[in-house]
């Protein structure tokens, strides 16, 4: 980081609590998403609550950008969320991909109301050799795209014996897309190399 | 924000019996909680609830009648018809707006002529549900009834028009104008232009909807609805690399 945009940062830092106007905030949230700094992680969770969508990728992608030290600030950050925040925390999780995270995709995979909340989960524990069962038992998930999630998740992971006989039980699906991702899914595991 | 959590341990047979209570804002639940199982045995007793006079807002609203009348389109069982059509007289227009959407998704051709007359009677009506409900129903007839509406002043009644005309003429001018509700810097009117789109079946919307400005959340669903409403399991599967490309 250069000198200016130090300076930048450290602005950006002070201007944080005082500025109310979303405009002038939305700059100062671009700053700090941009530079990589850990004091940037409580200002940029912060901006994962707005009620304005404006500020949340941006936020993603700062926190995602300072990394391992917005680990912990992350972590501790979601029961006090709400759901649509604490989406969004879990995507920067997913996306700094510190295993220190994984208890929090297992607890939110069983604990959230919100589909997305329990999809971005699933991601978060594909990246686990181990953590199959709960893949598993994300194909009994009761909205669609959960299961189409899993599905899809299962199949990157490359099809096992025990895999592939859990998913054939998706066969009789109530939802046609997911039955049809299910057959995709078959028809190119099956297909000559 | 706190996270609300439904009480969703109630057996059908326990909803059903809460439903015909006497706890007003208990019978409401069971009423929204009967839809949300989706389970045909809840049929007797939402229709019944549809009579209900007990639960009335100081403006004169039935909030019972309009959600058992949802929740029985959830279901999606042909008892719940003659009911509904019944609905379509309420003097609450969310009732008549709820029942015009639960016979659009039973898809029973008895609702046809209750909808058409409907549609020409006038005042303030749902106009939206009914016209929805009219292309659902592939109400070919109804085409000049609808299309005095693609002048009508609200956005959202315009694109329901323009959503059940393609459905039932194909004409792909349709498409465009909804298209163009999908760019509006409203972003109620983009949502409602996004599932209009999807509504449509026109497959080369899949594209627009991914690069729609609404949340990730809302083009999954809107994708679904395209692949949902295609006649064949083969067009639908075209829709699933648009649905990967957003997980």
């Amino acid at each position: 980081m250069s000198t200016t945009e130090k300076m930048a940062v450290e602005r950006a830092l002070a201007e944080f609590d005082r500025v109310g106007a979303p405009a002038a905030l939305l700059t100062i949230v671009r700053t700090l998403a941009t530079s990589a700094d850990p004091r940037a992680a409580d200002p940029l969770l912060r901006a994962l609550t707005f009620n304005d969508a404006a500020f949340h990728d941006i936020a993603i992608e700062g926190l995602t950008a300072i990394g391992e030290p917005a680990v912990e600030p992350l972590l501790a950050s979601l029961d006090g969320m709400d759901y649509g925040a604490r989406y969004r925390a879990l995507r920067a999780l997913v996306a700094i991909g510190d295993p220190r995270a994984r208890p929090a995709y297992e607890y939110w995979l069983g604990a959230d109301i919100i589909p997305g909340v329990r999809c971005i989960c699933v991601k978060g524990l594909a990246r686990f050799p181990d953590t199959e069962a709960l893949l598993l038992k994300a194909l009994e998930d009761k909205v669609w795209v959960v299961r189409y999630y899993a599905i899809q998740m299962l199949c990157e992971r490359g099809l096992t014996p025990q895999t592939r006989a859990a998913l054939a039980t998706l066969a009789a699906d109530p939802e046609r897309v997911v039955r049809l991702k299910l057959a995709q899914v078959f028809a190119r595991a099956d297909a000559p190399v | 924000m706190s996270l609300i959590t439904p009480d969703t341990t109630m057996t059908v047979e326990e909803a059903v019996e809460q439903l015909r209570g006497e706890d007003l804002s208990q019978r409401y639940y069971a009423a929204w909680y009967l839809g949300y199982l989706e389970d045909p045995r809840a049929v007797e007793a939402l229709v019944a609830a549809l009579a209900d006079e007990s639960d009335r807002t100081e403006m004169g609203g039935y909030p019972l009648r309009r959600k058992a009348a949802e929740s029985l389109g959830r279901i999606g069982e042909a008892r719940a018809v003659p009911g509904l059509i019944e609905m379509l007289g309420c003097e609450d227009y969310y009732v008549r707006e709820a029942a015009a959407w639960s016979l659009a998704r039973i898809g029973d051709a008895l609702a046809v002529e209750p909808l058409v007359a409907l549609l020409g009677q006038g005042g303030s009506q749902p106009y939206e549900a009914i016209i929805e409900a009219l292309g659902d129903l592939r109400v070919h007839r109804a085409v000049s009834l609808i299309e005095p509406f693609l002048q009508e002043r609200s956005e959202r009644v315009r694109y329901a028009a323009a959503r059940s005309l393609f459905q039932l003429t194909g004409d792909v001018a349709l498409i465009d104008m909804l298209l163009g509700g999908l760019a509006s810097a409203d972003s109620h009117i983009r949502r409602a232009a996004l599932f209009d789109l999807a509504d449509t079946g026109y497959l080369p919307a899949a594209a627009k909807i991914v690069h729609a400005d609404v949340t990730a959340t809302l083009k999954l669903l809107a994708l679904k609805q395209l692949a949902d409403v295609q006649s064949g399991d083969e067009p639908a599967a075209a829709v699933l690399p648009f649905i990967d490309s957003i997980l």
